[in-house]
């Protein structure tokens, strides 16, 4: 079962995150003027922050949370379908062979919401990494950007592949968030 | 010869005048709907229905129109908005909570909305706005008798099994069609165990336009159906299609329920998984509008592609982009169907609206 709209947020999953910006990070590198070599400037965001303090992740939020309630209707239509059919069933007085004929609806149906309820979770993720890849690639565009403009060699966006930042002059999260809101309508 | 001439285009733009001048002074504005001053604080909502997103909030004093009122909901416009479309509305509010003591206008209005509503029944091949003016401009009462909403007789029934529907009331009787487990129909003029059968969205209860007869212990409510719906006759829908695209770009228009507004889009795209025959076929469109309409009326924008874009019994998706989005990215507004064209999901991307198209 999935979780509902209300516990439910976009966090990154570290692998996609990773790859999406170990890429950017390459490119900065790569793209990085000869003049930022010799600086050697590093930086670090942290994706998460850029999920939850931009506009961008927040609308993105707000669309997964209306897409699993959407889901959660289905499902709950479902669940009343399956209910009903219990009722109908287990009520006295049927024939054996009525009795028979709604026990296998009820099995047939019980049988397709256990299917949707799995189908419905499967949606809901891929809608989630859709959702993030958008906003990501967006972020991956204001980083290089950023990284060609600041001349840094190097970028990183894994919280727990850096053991020490010093805010105030390496961590970039909130240029990019200030700067992909800006990007934003 | 000169002067009659000049007195008589003097007269004419001097009635011109006094007629422009009349319009204003009667303060029609657009002339349409009805502007109320909002009292306290009224939410508006994307769709007509107290649980619905909630897209703004409608301060004290302030000043909206209101038109295409609905089952105690209105539309809710900009007081200039100059076109009468439902796709233009800002959302809806409830009217008891619009408070305005316009209640008199606004059952006019709600008239207005309902022959509206009815005249779309009336399946000519006109636009339904134009279907309203003509109705209303001629004042038939034969055409008002006659545009009665869907709803006005009988009630819609599931064939719980496959089933016959006969000539007469009789199992012995001629067998003119077939219908599937989960087909909706509507019914009427229960006798001797047996309905009259219509097409669902029939409106006229008249025994010639019945399909024919059904047994009524199988033809039951839809809410004591369990099973999946199946597909409506092949006929109806194609009776109800507004325009056929094709896959031509550009080439259709899906009718809205409102005010006969006619909302163009194009085909991009009619993708078919080969690998996965249980897949549904996904049609991306892309309408012809600069910002999306309210999520009801996009709902009903997408059922009309959906109807006029499905081919037999294909399991069709739709795909809604919006001018200068990526064609092979995300789409606006996805919708997914039962087989007899209820909306099964929808849902929508407002992150794609964030992003400098």
């Amino acid at each position: 079962m999935y979780q509902t709209p209300m516990s439910r947020t976009i966090r990154p999953r570290a692998s996609l995150v990773r790859t999406l910006f170990f890429s950017a990070g390459i490119l900065v590198f790569v793209l990085a003027p000869q003049a930022g070599l010799a600086e050697q400037k590093i930086g670090f965001v942290n994706p998460q922050r850029v999920v939850n303090e931009t506009r961008l992740g927040q609308t993105a939020k707000a669309d997964l949370a209306r897409y699993v309630a959407e889901k959660d209707r289905l499902a709950k239509e479902s669940a009343a379908q399956v209910a009903a059919l219990r009722k109908e069933a287990e009520a006295p007085g049927l024939s054996a062979p009525d009795r028979g004929r709604r026990e296998d609806l009820l099995r047939r149906k019980a049988a397709q919401h256990e299917q949707l309820l799995a189908e419905n979770a499967r949606d809901v993720k891929a809608e989630e990494t859709r959702l993030l890849q958008y906003v990501m690639r967006r972020a991956e565009a204001v980083l290089e950007d950023l990284g060609k403009k600041g001349g840094y060699a190097i970028i990183f966006t894994d919280p727990a592949a850096v053991g020490y930042v010093d805010k105030a002059s390496v961590d970039l999260t909130e240029r990019v968030a200030h700067e992909l809101d800006g990007r934003s309508k | 010869m000169r002067t009659p001439a000049l007195c008589l285009v003097a007269g004419l733009l001097a009635l011109a005048c006094a007629a422009t001048g009349l319009a204003k002074a009667s303060g029609a504005g657009p002339g349409w709907g009805r502007v109320v001053t909002v009292h306290g604080e009224v939410p508006v909502r994307e769709s007509p229905a107290p649980d619905a997103l909630q897209v703004r909030l409608l301060k004290d004093g302030q000043k909206v129109r209101v038109d295409f009122v609905d089952e105690g909901w209105a539309a809710v416009f900009d007081p200039q908005e100059p076109v009468r479309a439902e796709t233009r509305a800002e959302g809806y509010v409830r009217l008891s909570e619009l408070r305005s003591g316009g209640d008199a206008s606004l059952l006019r209005s709600r008239t207005s909305a309902k022959l509206e509503k009815s005249a779309k029944f009336e399946k000519s091949g006109k636009p339904e706005g134009f279907e309203l003016a003509e109705a209303l401009a001629k004042g038939r009462k034969k055409e008002a008798k006659k545009a009665q909403p869907a709803q006005s007789f009988g009630e819609i029934r599931v064939a719980d099994r496959q089933m016959a529907v006969r000539a007469g009331r009789d199992k012995d009787s001629d067998f003119l069609r077939l219908l599937n487990a989960g087909q909706r129909v509507r019914v009427d003029m229960q006798a001797d165990g047996w309905f009259a059968v219509f097409a669902p969205d029939e409106t006229v209860r008249d025994l010639s336009r019945a399909w024919g007869y059904g047994r009524d212990k199988y033809l039951v409510p839809e809410k004591a159906y369990a099973g999946h719906p199946l597909p409506e006759p092949a006929e109806a829908p194609a009776k109800e299609a507004p325009a056929k695209s094709g896959q031509k770009p550009g080439a259709a228009a899906a009718a809205t329920a409102a005010g006969g507004d006619a909302v163009s889009y194009s085909v991009l795209a009619r993708q078919v998984d080969r690998l996965r025959p249980l897949a549904p076929v996904v049609l991306r469109v892309r309408l012809d509008m600069p910002a999306p309409p309210a999520a009801e009326i996009l709902r009903k924008v997408v059922r009309e592609i959906w109807k006029a874009e499905r081919r037999k019994n294909e399991d069709l998706q739709v795909e809604v982009l919006l001018p200068g989005m990526d064609q092979n990215g995300l789409a606006f507004a996805v919708a997914r169907f039962y087989e007899d064209g209820r909306l099964k999901e929808f849902w929508w991307r407002e992150v794609l609206l964030r992003t400098k198209r």
